[in-house]
Parts: structure tokens; C-alpha cells; sequence
């Protein structure tokens, strides 16, 4: 048996040895770097060397030398991501990724560097040669290279939504429609063929929303006609008997007999009306439309009066 | 042996299990009659008073501390679990010099291509927590434990940590309430201090 002293020696002497064999193993290169809660790892010697560099470390530090879009220039010109979620945008020069803090500091705050909240902005900062930087004021963002154009991330986040012509619900093209007599028009509502409906995209730390909702259906009856109707329609019950639709309809004053096959091609065409805006990331919107058509053909037939 | 196995077991004692124990330890200590017994063991920081009684305000400040610090805690453990920040509410809890802290481990572990893995057990009281006078700073003293947080190599999953390395120890964390808020600001590791 062992006495306790003795078997701490023995411990610790087994534990130098497996190490010293991590050693040998970490000797091809790597340095030791702790974070300041004491996390300690090996990485590469070049701790910022990226995948594809590093067996041509001498391109980085050529001045001649094509440099990537994010660099950094305190560390040959090495290549890093524009954007990190979180971190922001890469600022190159400033070998820095700010990102406006949120929410701001409090009016006062020493991060705002004596200025007027209303004349800029706090950033956050992260550089990684310089761990006394954490902030820093600007009047206007710091990296502009990289600037997200919100009217196309509206135009991405259009292009996920699925936007229809309309859902004509009457006229039908079954059914029997007469000169003189009135038609009610309208369509059913949904999601893809009325509205509302959002989509979202996101570039970078920008997000923008886009809602769609359709503002109006134009209609032509095929009798060189056109209606515009600003909702749906309303939907014709019985009890109204002979009268007008009273948002949308049509009055033929001749029959179809003449048209191709027989039949008024009737076409509605509605305007999707989509309002964006940034949702995170900045405060900008506005506003885009869409059209889309939809084609049904109306047998226009004529009174028959039996005396 | 059974020294081994003790220390082993030790290890093993999940923070809250921790929790408890020593807030028990505290309230028993604040009925002692051994009055200089009890202040040695938990000095009240902040106030004149020899005994261990502290405001309701106080308590709550304590709590608020400890929970924003185990809130930062369990930020980084989310995020150097996959080396990236992405989603992260890191900002909830940490600023300055820690959120930079926190900023850097990712930043340099994702460059390296290590990931952290586990959590750390993160041994903290009420009675660790300093409030200033100005009721808007603190100092937290944690008795931190990385056995079971361990970074490695995201492809072949083998272990960097480098070797003897001191894996539990004390560290000390700054946090400042701003906007009604405790911020961890900074937090720095004694590693020749055991705990």
C-alpha cells in the first residue's frame, strides 16, 4: 500500500508523462491561448490563418498581392468573413467589426464620447489585435463595403411568398349570363390570391418583411369593357334580384353570339400591393406591386321572352 | 485512494445541488451565537454590520447578480458549443471586456476550427456577491470548474486543451447594472487560487 505522499508522486508523475507526449504531439506547430476565464486551447500559430492560406502564408504578407474582400491588415492582410452575426460588419483600415449596440447606452454614457445621441451612433466593437477597443462612436456607419440594399432583400423576400391571379368566383364558365341583366363579380379570398400574406429575408444583419394584399382587380369583360373593383366584390344572393352588384359587376349590352367560340374571354387582373420594411438591422421601407391575371370566358346569351 | 474518489465526487456536485448546500451553510451561520465565527466565515462586504443580515433589496441584487453572471454563463455555452454568436442573447448579460471576451474565444476558436463542449460547473452563492455602495456594481467571486467543459477539434473531435492545466479554480467577475440591468463587464481567472 502505497502512502498517500507517495501515490501523489506516483499520480503526478504519470500525468507529466502523458503530457510531455501531448507535447511531442502539439510540436509541429501552436501556440497555447487562454481566454480570460482561464479556457485554454492550442490553436495554429497564425490564429487567424484561414483554410487555403495556409500553405501560402507568403501571399498574405506581399503587398502586391491581391487582397481578399475582409482583411486584416495587421496580420498580413489576412483573410476574415465581412460579416459575423453578432460581431457585425468588417471594417478593413479599421481591422475592427462594429455593429451599432442595441440598445444604445444611456444619454451621458462614456461610450457616446461626449456627442449627441442625435448626431451618430454607439458601435460595438470587436477587434481582434486589440482587446482594449470594445466601442466606439460614429456619425455614420463604419463599414460601408459591405451595405445591405434593402429594396432587393424586398424583392427576395417577394419571391418566397406565392402570389396568384385572382380566384374568380363569378362569372363562371358555366354558367348562363344575359344581356340587360346585371353580373356580379367577385372572387373568393385567400392567401395566395387575395391576401394577406408575409415573407421575410434576410442578408447579413438585415432583415427585411414584405406583406402582400391585393388593393385591386382590374376586369376585362371581353366586350371592351373594363371595371375596376377596389375589394373582392360582393357575393349575389338571390334576394337582390335584378339590382347592381354594389361594389363590382357589369352590365352586357351584347350577347357573345359573335365573339370566338362563342364567348366573352373575361380577364381579372389583380394589383398586389406589398409594403416592406427593415425588421432588424436599420428602419428604411416602401412599397412594390405585383401584377398578376387571371382568364375565364362568359357565354353572354340573350333573353328569350315567351309570349 | 479515497481521497481521489472524494475529490471525484466533489466535482460531480451539480451547481444547484451546490446552491443549496451553501445557502443552508448561510442561514445556519446567521444563528450562531458564535458571532466572530460567523463573521470570519462570511464577512459582509458591503455593509458595517457584523452580522450576516442584508437588506430585501440587497437579497434581490444579489440574486439579479448571480443570475445575470449564470445567464452570461450559459450564453457562452451556447456559443462556443458551435463557435458562433449567431442567435445569441450574450448582449442580455454581458458587456465590455466580457462580451469582448466572449467575442474573441469564437472568434479565434472559429478560425481554429474548435468547438467547446459540455458546460463548465460554475459554483457561486449569494454570499460571494459584493455590491459597492452605490448599489450598481458588484463583484462576484465563482469558484469555476472546466473538467467538463472541453474544447476540441471540430473534425477529429480530439481534445486541444493543452496539458496540465488547471481546471478549477477561482475567478473573479466584475458586473455593473445599467438600465436596470446587471451586466457581467468583465471576469478574470486566479488560477493559483483553488477552490
Amino acid at each position: 500500500m502505497l502512502s498517500r505522499p507517495a501515490l501523489a508522486g506516483a499520480v503526478l508523475a504519470a500525468l507529466v508523462s502523458l503530457a510531455s507526449g501531448e507535447v511531442t504531439a502539439y510540436a509541429g506547430g501552436g501556440k497555447v491561448v487562454c481566454n480570460e476565464r482561464g479556457l485554454c486551447r492550442v490553436v495554429a500559430d497564425d490564429t487567424v490563418s484561414t483554410p487555403g492560406q495556409a500553405s501560402d502564408g507568403q501571399q498574405a504578407s506581399d503587398g502586391n498581392a491581391a487582397k481578399p474582400k475582409c482583411y486584416d491588415s495587421l496580420v498580413g492582410n489576412q483573410k476574415v468573413p465581412c460579416y459575423l452575426k453578432n460581431y457585425g460588419y468588417w471594417a478593413n483600415g479599421r481591422n475592427c467589426y462594429f455593429q451599432q449596440a442595441d440598445p444604445q447606452p444611456a444619454v451621458g454614457d462614456p461610450r457616446w464620447e461626449g456627442h449627441d445621441p442625435a448626431d451618430g451612433a454607439v458601435y460595438d466593437a470587436y477587434c481582434p489585435d486589440n482587446p482594449n477597443m470594445t466601442s466606439q462612436w460614429f456619425a455614420q456607419p463604419p463599414a460601408g463595403g459591405a451595405a445591405v440594399d434593402p429594396a432587393v432583400l424586398a424583392l427576395e423576400a417577394v419571391k418566397k411568398m406565392t402570389l396568384r391571379g385572382p380566384d374568380i368566383a363569378n362569372p363562371r364558365a358555366t354558367g348562363t349570363y344575359m344581356v340587360g341583366v346585371p353580373m356580379w363579380m367577385w372572387v373568393n379570398q385567400s392567401a395566395t390570391t387575395y391576401g394577406p400574406q408575409s415573407a421575410s429575408a434576410t442578408a447579413g444583419a438585415v432583415t427585411v418583411t414584405a406583406t402582400a394584399k391585393v388593393s385591386k382587380i382590374v376586369w376585362r369583360t371581353g366586350d371592351g369593357a373594363s371595371v375596376t373593383c377596389t375589394g373582392p366584390g360582393t357575393v349575389y344572393v338571390a334576394s337582390a334580384g335584378m339590382s347592381e352588384s354594389p361594389t363590382c359587376g357589369h352590365l352586357y349590352t351584347t350577347t357573345s353570339a359573335d365573339a370566338h367560340s362563342g364567348k366573352y374571354e373575361v380577364t381579372a387582373t389583380s394589383t398586389w400591393a406589398i409594403d416592406w420594411q427593415v425588421t432588424a438591422g436599420g428602419g428604411q421601407a416602401g412599397q412594390l406591386t405585383e401584377i398578376r391575371q387571371t382568364q375565364t370566358q362568359v357565354a353572354i346569351g340573350e333573353l328569350q321572352v315567351v309570349r | 485512494m479515497p481521497w481521489l474518489t472524494a475529490v471525484r465526487i466533489r466535482k460531480r456536485s451539480t451547481v444547484s445541488a451546490a446552491l443549496v448546500t451553501f445557502t443552508a451553510l448561510a442561514a445556519t451561520a446567521g444563528c450562531s451565537t458564535n458571532d466572530s465565527d460567523t463573521a470570519q466565515k462570511s464577512p459582509s462586504p458591503t455593509t458595517a454590520s457584523p452580522t450576516n443580515t442584508v437588506s430585501a433589496a440587497e437579497a434581490q441584487a444579489r440574486k439579479d447578480v448571480i443570475a445575470a453572471y449564470q445567464g452570461m454563463n450559459n450564453e457562452q455555452v451556447k456559443a462556443y458549443a458551435k463557435s458562433s454568436l449567431a442567435g445569441s442573447n450574450i448582449t442580455k448579460y454581458a458587456t465590455g471586456a466580457a462580451l469582448r471576451d466572449t467575442k474573441d474565444t469564437v472568434f479565434v476558436n472559429m478560425q481554429n476550427g474548435i468547438i467547446v463542449k459540455g458546460e463548465p460547473k460554475v459554483t457561486v452563492t449569494e454570499d460571494d456577491v459584493a455590491i459597492d455602495a452605490t448599489g450598481t456594481r458588484a463583484t462576484l467571486t465563482v469558484c469555476f470548474d472546466l473538467n467538463t467543459w472541453e474544447s476540441v477539434d471540430k473534425k477529429t473531435g480530439k481534445s486541444v486543451t493543452p496539458p496540465n492545466q488547471v481546471k478549477r479554480y477561482t475567478t473573479v467577475a466584475h458586473l455593473q447594472e445599467q438600465g436596470s440591468r446587471w451586466l457581467v463587464i468583465d471576469e478574470k481567472a486566479d488560477k493559483a487560487k483553488t477552490c
